[in-house]
C-alpha cells in the first residue's frame, strides 16, 4: 500500500516544477445571511499537481464543500468569492465570463457530486446524461461516435452490460452504479482536473471500498488531478497521496498522508485522529478521546485562533493572536505550537462492568423471521401476487444482562428490520422475542406498559427523533410524566439526565432546531433513559454524525451502560467503532447471521467470508496497519432462502453446494459461531486481514 | 421585496405584510361597518335613485336611493361571515377526518378517501350550486354548502401531513412509550401539521369568497335585502352600461378582499417555507 | 402490461364514481322542496290537488326515488337520458346542443391559455426576481383575484360598451356565420382565458421555481450546459409533472365553473341549463346535466393521470 503512495509521490514531484494544475490563493468564501454576511471560508491556500490526489478532510461545518463549490463557480445564491484567487493551470477562475467556465466545467474541470441519486435527473435515461456531456463539450462527434464512448466509458466504471444499462433510469440503479454513472459522467472528456465532493456517502462500506478501488484507478491511468472532499480519514489513508485538514472554514495543517497520520503537527488533526478507535483497542483498555466544546459562531470570528476555544494545548497567545502559518517536515501547519510535541486531552476513565450486572439471557430472539407483502389474502396468492420479500430469515440470537452486542451488516442484510421487530415496530412473521424467557407480542400495541417501557430504542436520525414543536425539557420529562413521577422529582430527574449525556440544564427551554446534531442526538438517549430501560436497542445513532461528536457519545453510552447496567443491542454499519464498544458482534447478510463471536474472534482467522470481506473494506486511519486486499464480487444477494445469500458474490465460493443448500453452522468455541460450507479447519489456515506491521496479528489488549 | 425599515419587520415578505392590512381593513369592517354607516342600508330613497357618487353619497346610490358606500360596509359582514364561517365549517371537518384517514390508515382510511373523492368529483362550485338549491338560499345555507364542498381538499391536505409525519422516529418514540393514539394525534402530530394547514386555510378562504359570492351572483346564495357584495352585482348586472358604479363598487371591493388574502396566503407560504429551510 | 391493467383499473374506478355521483345526485334531488309539477302548475298547484296528483303520475314523479332513479339508468346506459319534465321535450339532444356550446368556450379558452401560461410560467420562473417576473407575478395575481363576474362586465363596459367592438350579450342564433359566432364568443373566451391563464401561470411559475432549485439541476450547470438546454431539457420536464395537475382541474374549472361565464354573457351553455333545471325542479334534467359535466370532469382527471404516469418514469415500471 505504501508502495503504490510512494510511486504516486515521485510521479507527483516529477511533476512540480509545472505549474500546479489547482492553486488556492488565500481565497476566502463568504455568504450573505438576513443578520450579515459571514465568512465560510478564510485564508484557504492550497496547491495541486498533475497526478496528484489531495483529501480535503473537515467535519461539518468546516467549509470543505463550499471550497469545491467555489472553484466551480456553483455556490449557492447568496455565496460569492470575497477574495483570493482560484488559478486553474495559472488562469482565475474567479475572474472568468459565465460563458468562457461553462466551456470549462464537465469538460476540463469535473465534479463528482455527494449523492448521485438527487444529481441525476429521475426521468432521463442514465446514458443520455452522459451523452450531453458529449454534446455539449465535444459538438463534432457524431452521435453513432457519442453512444459508442458512452458503451465505453461504462465499461470502464465496471458497470454490468454497459449496452443496455444506458437506457436505464437511475432509480433502476442501486446506489454504487448511480455512482459510478457520476464518475463515467465526470471522466468522459478526459478531466484535468476532478473534484470529488464525498462521493461515498451513504454507501455500503464493501460497495464504497469498489468505487475507491475504480477512482484509484482511473486517476493512476489517466494522470488526473483530484481533489477529494471527505470527513473520513480513513477514505484519506487509502486513497490520497496529500491531505489538507480544514477547520471551521481555515486549513489547519497540510502534508504528505503519511507523514501527517503517522505524526500530526496541529492539534486538530491530534485531536480529530484519537477520535477513531485503534483497531484493537476496546472500551476495556482504552477511552476514545473526544473533542470539548464546539464549533465557533462565524458570525463573530475570533481574533486568535480559530481553535483556541477546544484546544487541549491552548495558551493565552493562541487566544489574542491568529497563528502563523510554519512549515512542518511536509507541508504546513497554523498554529503557534506546531513544532512541539503534539498532545490531545486524554479520555478519563476504561470502562468496567456494572455491578448491576448479573447472568443471564435479558434477551432472546429465536427463529425470528420477518416478511413482508405476504398477502394473507386467497385471491391475491392465486392472482399471483403472493411472493414475499424475507428481510429476516430465522436469526436466533441472546443477549446477556448487561452486555453490548452489536448487529453489524449493510443495506439489505436485515439489520434495521430485526431491531424494529424486537421493539414490535416491524411485521415478526414467525418465531418470538422473549424478555426474561417471556413471550413478548409482535405487535408494540399488544404489549403491555410495563414491557414497554423496559424495552426502549434510540434513532438513527437526530432530526426526526425529537417533536419540533416541544421544548426539550419535555421531551425529556415525558416518560418521567407518563411514569407518575411527582413535580419535584421530575424537575430533578430531567436535569440528572440532561447532565448524564453532557448537556447543560439550560438547554430545557430550547426547541430542536436550536441545537446541533451531536446535542440532539444526547437528548435522545437522555429521553430514551428517562424510561430507565432493562434493553436499549440503538438503530444506527452514530451514522449522521461528526467523528469527534460519534466519539462523545460513544463516551456517554458506555458511561450510562456502567451506570445502570442496561444491555444494549447496538445497529450499526460501522464496523471499526463497533470492533471497540461491543462486547459480542454478529454479522448478518442478506437477512441471515453470518458470523458471531467477540471483537477479537471477529479480528482473527477462521473468518466468514463476509466478514473477511468488510474487514478487507473498512477504511483504516493507523496507516502502520496493513490490510490484505478482499472484494466480494459484482452479484446479486439471493435471499430466497435457498443456499446461502452471499452464494453469487462470494469470492471464496466453495462449490454449487453453496446455491442448493443451507450453510450448516459451525461453532468454534463458546460463543464463536460461523454459518459456511467451509469446514472450520481450513477457513482457520486463512492470513489475517488486518496485521500490525510492528506487532503482527492484532489481539485484544496488544 | 423585504421590509427593511422596521426592526421588527425586517424578515417580513411585502406580501404577506400588505395581504394582512387589506384583510385586517375587511374584518374591521366587518365588525363596526354597519355602526360606521352613514346611512341606514335599508333605506329606500327615490328621489336619489341611482345617482352617481357625490359629497352626500360617496359612492353613489342604487336603484332604491339606498346609499351604496353603507351598503358596502355593511356588506363586509355579510361576505365574511360567509367566507370564514363555511372556511371554518371545513376545517373542523377536514380535521377531524384527515387525521382519523392519516393515522388510522386501512379500510377507514379507504372508505373516508373515497367519499372525498366522490365529492371532489364535482367542480366546487357545482356541487356547491346543487347543494344550495336542496337546502334553499340564505346565508346559513350558504356556509353549510360551501363548507361542505371544501371539506375534502382539508381533509387531504390534514390527511398527508398526518401521513408524512407518522414515519417520522419521534412518533414512533410514542409510541414505543406507550403514548395513547389520542395523545399521538393531538398532541405530537396535531402541532406539526399546522404550517401546511395555515397555507391551505388562507387559500380555501380565497376559493370561499369567490364561490360564495359567486352563488349569491347567482341567486341561489344571499338572498335580498342583505347587502351581499355577489347578490348587489347579481341584482344590477342590467345597469352595467347606465350606472355602472352600482355593480363597480361591490365588484371592487370583491376583487379586493380576494386579492389581499391571496397576498395574505403567498405571504404566509414564504415565511413559513423559508423557516422550514432555515433549519 | 402493467400499463394497461391500471388503465382497465382507473376506468372502471371512473364508472363506479359516476355511478355513485348519480345515485348521489338522485337521493338529494329527492330532498328538493317542491317537484316539477308543482313548478309547472305553479300558483294553480295549490288549487287543484287533483290535477297536481294527475300530472305528477303522467310526469311519473309520484314514485319513490330510488325507483325513477332505476328507470332512468335502464334508460341512460342506452343512451336515451328521458325527457326534461319542464320543457316536454327529449333530453338527450338539448343537452348536447348545450354541452357543444359550452365546448366552444372551453376549447378555445384552453387551448390558448396553456401553452400561453406554460410559457409566462416559466418566464417568470427563469427570471426570478427581476422585474419582468414582478410584472408576471402581479398579473397572475390580479388574475386569479378577479372574479369571473367582475371581470366579464369590465371587458363588456370597455370593449362593447366604449369601443363596440363586440356585443354585449351571446345569445346563440342558429346558423351565425363564422364571423358573428367569433364576435359572440369573443368576450366570454377572453375572460375565461383570463382565469385559466393566471391560475396554471401562478402554479407553473411556482413548480418551476422549485425544479430550478433541484440537485440535479444544478449539476447539469455544473456539467457545463448551456442555461437554456438545463431549463428547457431538464427542469420543464419535471416542474410539468405537478403541472399537470392543475390543467386537469382548470379543465374540470372550464365545464363546471364556467356556469357564471354564461350567466354573465348571456350565453346558452350546459351552466345555464342546470340552473334552469333547477330552478324548475326538474329532476331528469338535472340529473343528466350534472352526470355529463362530472363525466366531463372525472374524464379530464383520468387523462391527467395518464399524462403523469407518461411523464414520470418511476411510475411506468
Amino acid at each position: 500500500m505504501s508502495q503504490k503512495r510512494a510511486m504516486t509521490e515521485i510521479i507527483a514531484r516529477l511533476g512540480t516544477h509545472a505549474s500546479p494544475t489547482l492553486k488556492l490563493d488565500d481565497l476566502f468564501v463568504s455568504y450573505r445571511l438576513e443578520e450579515a454576511v459571514v465568512q465560510a471560508v478564510r485564508s484557504v491556500s492550497l496547491e495541486l499537481h498533475p497526478g496528484e490526489v489531495l483529501g480535503l478532510v473537515g467535519e461539518s461545518g468546516s467549509g470543505k464543500s463550499t471550497v469545491a463549490y467555489a472553484v466551480l463557480g456553483g455556490l449557492e445564491a447568496n455565496g460569492f468569492i470575497s477574495g483570493g484567487r482560484v488559478l486553474f493551470e495559472g488562469t482565475d477562475l474567479s475572474k472568468l465570463s459565465r460563458e468562457h467556465l461553462r466551456s470549462l466545467l464537465g469538460a476540463r474541470i469535473a465534479l463528482v457530486p455527494q449523492e448521485p441519486a438527487t444529481a441525476l435527473n429521475p426521468t432521463r435515461p442514465v446514458g443520455d446524461q452522459i451523452a450531453e456531456v458529449f454534446r455539449t463539450h465535444m459538438p463534432n462527434l457524431s452521435s453513432a461516435e457519442i453512444d459508442r464512448r458512452v458503451v465505453e466509458l461504462l465499461a470502464n466504471v465496471r458497470l454490468p452490460d454497459p449496452q443496455q444499462l444506458g437506457r436505464r433510469y437511475p432509480h433502476q440503479l442501486s446506489g454504487g452504479q448511480q455512482q459510478r454513472i457520476a464518475i463515467a459522467m465526470a471522466f468522459a472528456c478526459d478531466p484535468t482536473l476532478l473534484i470529488m465532493d464525498e462521493p461515498t456517502t451513504g454507501l455500503d462500506v464493501t460497495t464504497e471500498a469498489r468505487i475507491l478501488d475504480l477512482i484509484a484507478d482511473m486517476a493512476k491511468r489517466t494522470r488526473v488531478s483530484v481533489l477529494y472532499i471527505t470527513h473520513n480519514l480513513g477514505v484519506v489513508a487509502k486513497l490520497c497521496s496529500k491531505v489538507a485538514v480544514m477547520y471551521s472554514g481555515q486549513i489547519v495543517e497540510t502534508g504528505n498522508v503519511d507523514t501527517v497520520l503517522a505524526e500530526p503537527q496541529h492539534p486538530y488533526t491530534a485531536a480529530l485522529l484519537a477520535c477513531i478507535p485503534k483497531i484493537g483497542a476496546t472500551k476495556f483498555n482504552s477511552r476514545l478521546a473526544a473533542i470539548d466544546g464546539s464549533l465557533p459562531n462565524l458570525t463573530s470570528v475570533p481574533s486568535g485562533c480559530i481553535y483556541a476555544s477546544r484546544c487541549a494545548m491552548v495558551t493565552d497567545k493562541c487566544v489574542e493572536t491568529l497563528p502563523p502559518v510554519v512549515q512542518t517536515s511536509s507541508g504546513t501547519s497554523a498554529c503557534w505550537r506546531a513544532h512541539e510535541p503534539i498532545r490531545v486531552a486524554p479520555g478519563s476513565g476504561v470502562y468496567q462492568r456494572s455491578k448491576e450486572v448479573h447472568s443471564g439471557e435479558v434477551l432472546s430472539l429465536v427463529d425470528v423471521r420477518c416478511e413482508y407483502g405476504a398477502s394473507k389474502g386467497l385471491l391475491s396468492r392465486l392472482v399471483g401476487r403472493g411472493r414475499p420479500l424475507v428481510a429476516v430469515r430465522d436469526v436466533s440470537l441472546g443477549l446477556q444482562h448487561g452486555e453490548t452486542l452489536a448487529l453489524i451488516g449493510e443495506s439489505g442484510s436485515g439489520k434495521t428490520t430485526l431491531a424494529r421487530a424486537v421493539v414490535g415496530l416491524a411485521e415478526l412473521t414467525s418465531g418470538s422475542i422473549q424478555l426474561h424467557g417471556k413471550v413478548l407480542p409482535a405487535s408494540v400495541r399488544k404489549r403491555e406498559v410495563n414491557t414497554k417501557r423496559r424495552l426502549q430504542m434510540v434513532f438513527q436520525n437526530p432530526d426526526g427523533s425529537l417533536n419540533p414543536q416541544w421544548k426539550i425539557g419535555k421531551t425529556v420529562a415525558r416518560p418521567l410524566v407518563l411514569a407518575k413521577a411527582s413535580k419535584t422529582t421530575l424537575n430533578e430527574r430531567v436535569t440528572q439526565l440532561l447532565s448524564s449525556v453532557q448537556l447543560q440544564a439550560d438547554v430545557v427551554s430550547r426547541f430542536p432546531h436550536q441545537l446541533s446534531g451531536g446535542q440532539k442526538q444526547r437528548v435522545g438517549i437522555a429521553r430514551t433513559f428517562a424510561a430507565a430501560p432493562e434493553v436499549v436497542i440503538l438503530d444506527e445513532p452514530l451514522s449522521a454524525l461528526d467523528v469527534s461528536v460519534q466519539a462523545a457519545i460513544v463516551n456517554v453510552l458506555i458511561d450510562l451502560q456502567q451506570h445502570t447496567g442496561c444491555s444494549y443491542l447496538f445497529i450499526s454499519h460501522d464496523l471499526s467503532l463497533v470492533l471497540f464498544f461491543a462486547d459480542r458482534i454478529a454479522v448478518m447478510y442478506g437477512g441471515e447471521l453470518c458470523e458471531i463471536g467477540t471483537p477479537q474472534d471477529i479480528l482473527s482467522p477462521p473468518y466468514h467470508p463476509y466478514t473477511e470481506a468488510l474487514l478487507s473494506a473498512i477504511p483504516i486511519v493507523d496507516i502502520s496497519v496493513r490490510q490484505r486486499r478482499v472484494r466480494l464480487n459484482e452479484g446479486a444477494t439471493d435471499s430466497s432462502g435457498v443456499g446461502c445469500p452471499l452464494a453469487s458474490r462470494c469470492h471464496k465460493k466453495f462449490g454449487s453446494i453453496c446455491d442448493e443448500e443451507r450453510p450448516p453452522q459451525q461453532h468454534i468455541s463458546k460463543g464463536h459461531k460461523i454459518v459456511c460450507h467451509w469446514p472450520i479447519e481450513k477457513l482457520a489456515l486463512d492470513d489475517p486481514v488486518i496485521t500490525s506491521a510492528a506487532h503482527g496479528a492484532l489481539s485484544r489488549g496488544a | 421585496m423585504r421590509i427593511h425599515s422596521l426592526r421588527i419587520l425586517r424578515n417580513v415578505p411585502g406580501s404577506l405584510l400588505v395581504g394582512s392590512i387589506v384583510v385586517g381593513i375587511f374584518l374591521l369592517l366587518a365588525a363596526i361597518g354597519h355602526w360606521l354607516a352613514p346611512y341606514d342600508i335599508e333605506q329606500f330613497n327615490m328621489s336619489a335613485r341611482l345617482s352617481p357618487p357625490s359629497p352626500e353619497h360617496w359612492l353613489g346610490t342604487d336603484r332604491y336611493g339606498r346609499d351604496m358606500l353603507s351598503r358596502l360596509m355593511a356588506g363586509a359582514r355579510e361576505t365574511m361571515v360567509i367566507a370564514v364561517g363555511s372556511v371554518a365549517l371545513s376545517l373542523v371537518l377536514g380535521l377531524v377526518i384527515g387525521l382519523i384517514s392519516g393515522y388510522r390508515g386501512g379500510l377507514v382510511d379507504g372508505a373516508l378517501m373515497r367519499t372525498m373523492d366522490i365529492v371532489m368529483a364535482f367542480p366546487s362550485l357545482l356541487l356547491a350550486l346543487l347543494v344550495v338549491a336542496v337546502l334553499g338560499g340564505g346565508t346559513l345555507n350558504t356556509i353549510l354548502s360551501v363548507g361542505i364542498v371544501f371539506t375534502p381538499k382539508i381533509a387531504r391536505v390534514v390527511r398527508s401531513a398526518v401521513l408524512s409525519l407518522r414515519g417520522a422516529a419521534f412518533i414512533e418514540a410514542a409510541i414505543l412509550r406507550g403514548e395513547s393514539d389520542t395523545h399521538v394525534l393531538f398532541r405530537e402530530i396535531f402541532p406539526n401539521i399546522f404550517p401546511p394547514l395555515i397555507v391551505e386555510t388562507c387559500i380555501r378562504l380565497s376559493y370561499a369568497v369567490l364561490v360564495s359570492v359567486s352563488l349569491s351572483y347567482l341567486g341561489l346564495g344571499a338572498q335580498p335585502p342583505t347587502p351581499e357584495w355577489g347578490l348587489m352585482i347579481g341584482k344590477e348586472k342590467s345597469l352595467l352600461l347606465s350606472a355602472p358604479w352600482v355593480v363597480l363598487v361591490p365588484a371592487i371591493a370583491i376583487t379586493l378582499l380576494i386579492l389581499g388574502i391571496n397576498m395574505l396566503g403567498d405571504g404566509l407560504r414564504e415565511v413559513l417555507v423559508a423557516k422550514k429551510s432555515h433549519d | 402490461m402493467k400499463v394497461f391493467y391500471y388503465l382497465v383499473g382507473r376506468l372502471i374506478l371512473l364508472l363506479a364514481t359516476l355511478l355513485a355521483v348519480s345515485i348521489a345526485i338522485s337521493a338529494i334531488m329527492s330532498l328538493l322542496p317542491g317537484d316539477a309539477a308543482e313548478q309547472i302548475l305553479g300558483a294553480w298547484s295549490e288549487r287543484s290537488g287533483a290535477t297536481l296528483a294527475a300530472l305528477r303520475t303522467r310526469l311519473g314523479i309520484d314514485q319513490p326515488w330510488y325507483v325513477q332513479y332505476a328507470d332512468w339508468l335502464q334508460m341512460a346506459v342506452r343512451g336515451d337520458l328521458g325527457n326534461s319534465l319542464a320543457l316536454s321535450v327529449p333530453i338527450t339532444p338539448i343537452l348536447f346542443d348545450r354541452l357543444a356550446n359550452t365546448l366552444l368556450l372551453a376549447i378555445p379558452a384552453a387551448l390558448i391559455s396553456i401553452p400561453l401560461s406554460l410559457g409566462l410560467g416559466v418566464w417568470g420562473a427563469v427570471r426570478k426576481g427581476r422585474p419582468i417576473d414582478h410584472g408576471i407575478s402581479a398579473v397572475t395575481l390580479v388574475g386569479v383575484s378577479v372574479p369571473a363576474f367582475v371581470l366579464g362586465p369590465i371587458l363588456i363596459v370597455v370593449f362593447s360598451g366604449y369601443l363596440q367592438w363586440f356585443p354585449s350579450s351571446s345569445g346563440l342564433i342558429q346558423g351565425s356565420g363564422a364571423t358573428h359566432l367569433f364576435l359572440i364568443l369573443a368576450l366570454p373566451v377572453l375572460t375565461l382565458t383570463t382565469e385559466s391563464l393566471a391560475y396554471i401561470g401562478r402554479m407553473v411559475r411556482a413548480s418551476m421555481i422549485e425544479t430550478l432549485k433541484s440537485p440535479y439541476v444544478r449539476m447539469a450547470r455544473l456539467k457545463g450546459l448551456p442555461e437554456r438546454q438545463v431549463v428547457l431539457n431538464h427542469a420543464l420536464r419535471n416542474s410539468l409533472l405537478p403541472t399537470v395537475t392543475v390543467i386537469a382541474f382548470n379543465i374540470g374549472w372550464l365545464i363546471g365553473g364556467v356556469v357564471v361565464v354564461e350567466q354573465v354573457f348571456n350565453y346558452p351553455g350546459i351552466g345555464s341549463l342546470l340552473l334552469f333545471a333547477i330552478e324548475q325542479r326538474d329532476l331528469p334534467l338535472i340529473q343528466a346535466t350534472v352526470f355529463v359535466t362530472a363525466a366531463a370532469y372525472c374524464t379530464a382527471n383520468l387523462l391527467a393521470d395518464i399524462a403523469y404516469m407518461a411523464l414520470n418514469p418511476r411510475l411506468r415500471n
